[in-house]
């Protein structure tokens, strides 16, 4: 994963913040986009794409290819995909280590798989499919589970590694699913790190959640909290990372409030001289 | 018991509330009567229940949210009241493919105008709720025109409630145009005003 760019500090983008964010140009290296967004998508978002592209290195980020399922990936979909990629010519792109979709029911949000050789292997042969129409490196996310499934046969971490070291593929470590999978399911966060390939490590993403009924949730919410900015900063001094990225969806605050997040992620990137 | 079969009970057990109460109440009976054997039943069975349920609530909350995005107007007026609606019409459908959001805001519009008409109060809602329908129809690059006629001044409505001003309700037949002259220019929308009714 040596030989792709550095990108340096970016926001996931959300409309709602579109115009303050070309007010604030200079304090985003570059965007990453919700693909689904932007496929079978109505004139003005795709001119909001251009625009976008004109102004910003762009990362497309899927959330709904179902990587995981093992009846096979919809081809329709992937298409459509390959076209915006092939569109926008990232250095990168990213999907999830999940599957979304079964026996024709759409879950509606990214499910765990079950730590199997099995799924390993179904999530091998997808990548492999994907490849054949998509030749952009793709980097994997780690995800967090409310539902921890039985019949595992390795740990998550065991399993993470296997997949992006089978697949040959970068991991877009989500620092803050993590720490909520560590809280949520009470292990140790260095002992996981210790366990994954951090070479492999491309981009990180970052948010805050929120507890709803004693349950840490992955509701990219609130803002950054101070377990995540230890986390990065561990993974930082560790991994030349390529980009990170904030990604705030739910109760947007005002502009700045994000501004300051990716000052800090940008000193702590620069505390370990991994950009200027 | 193979990932694909594991994969179709979980997306059932994590969208269908019928079916996840009766396999917590029987898991290992109604692992075997969808197909699984008894090993694969016992097996199944040690899912929690406790962490499905968590997680089918997260989905719906999930479309609730961005439903309620999508027909802000109605979400206003309606309140806690349109929660309690998506909740019963979210056991009916459940949404699929790129767009499936909006899909999902446009069967719920349906499942109200059609199941729920008469309940709803104050009835010019129903209105409102199928002007903002019409809008996310309209919206979609295929859709080249579409014509809905309303029993209300519809514009004043929709005006006045997205400006949070007190509602103006006038009953005053009119008739909502969209239209686009070509797939990529942008959509265009009047309101013909008929007669004013007293």
């Amino acid at each position: 994963m040596s030989h792709l760019p550095t990108l340096g500090i970016g926001l996931g983008f959300r409309e709602p913040f579109r115009s303050d964010l070309f007010l604030h140009q200079q304090q985003v290296d570059f965007l990453e986009i919700v693909a689904e967004h932007y496929l079978d998508a109505p004139p003005q978002k795709q001119q909001e794409l251009e625009l976008l592209a004109d102004h910003f290195p762009l990362i497309p980020h899927a959330i709904n290819l179902s990587l995981g399922s093992a009846e096979g990936l919809d081809t329709d979909y992937l298409r459509k995909l390959a076209t915006l990629i092939k569109q926008l010519n990232p250095p990168w792109w990213s999907e999830h280590i999940c599957f979304t979709k079964a026996g024709g029911v759409d879950i509606g949000h990214l499910s765990p798989l079950p730590y199997t050789h099995e799924a390993v292997e179904v999530l091998c042969r997808n990548i492999e499919q994907v490849r054949r129409y998509v030749d952009v490196p793709l980097i994997l996310e780690n995800i967090t589970y409310m539902v921890t499934l039985p019949g595992a046969e390795m740990t998550e971490a065991q399993f993470l590694t296997e997949v992006v070291e089978r697949s040959d593929c970068g991991l877009l470590l989500d620092i803050t699913n993590l720490h909520i999978n560590a809280v949520n399911h009470n292990y140790d966060v260095g002992d996981f790190l210790s366990q994954l390939p951090l070479e492999r490590i491309v981009q990180l993403h970052f948010v805050g959640g929120h507890w709803h009924n004693g349950v840490l949730i992955d509701s990219h919410s609130h803002s950054t909290p101070k377990e995540v900015w230890q986390l990065m900063d561990k993974v930082v001094a560790k991994v030349p990372v390529k980009g990170i990225v904030l990604e705030r969806d739910e109760n947007l605050p005002p502009f700045a409030e994000l501004s300051a997040e990716l000052e800090e992620a940008r000193k702590i990137g620069k505390r370990y001289r991994r950009w200027d | 018991m193979g990932l694909a079969q594991t994969q179709q009970i979980l997306a059932q057990l994590y969208t269908n509330s019928v079916l996840r109460s009766r396999f917590f109440a029987n898991p290992q009976a109604v692992g075997e009567e969808l197909g699984l054997n008894s090993d694969e039943a016992q097996q199944l069975a040690k899912l929690s229940a406790q962490q499905v349920n968590l997680f089918a609530s997260s989905l719906k909350r999930k479309r609730l949210g961005e439903v309620r995005e999508l027909l802000p107007l109605t979400y206003s007026v309606l309140g806690k009241g349109f929660a309690e609606l998506f909740w019963r019409y979210a056991e009916t459908y459940i949404p699929t493919g790129i767009k499936k959001h909006l899909e999902d805001a446009i069967a719920f519009s349906t499942f109200i105008e059609v199941t729920q008409r008469e309940s709803i109060n104050p009835p010019w809602v129903v209105d409102l709720l199928r002007y903002e329908k019409a809008w996310l129809q309209a919206a979609e690059p295929s859709s080249r025109l579409t014509v809905c006629w309303f029993r209300y001044a519809i514009d004043k409505l929709a005006r006045t409630v997205q400006q949070d001003e007190t509602p103006v309700v006038l009953m005053q037949p009119a008739i909502a145009i969209w239209f686009r002259l070509s797939p990529r220019s942008h959509l265009r929308h009047f309101v013909l005003k008929l007669y004013a009714m007293r």
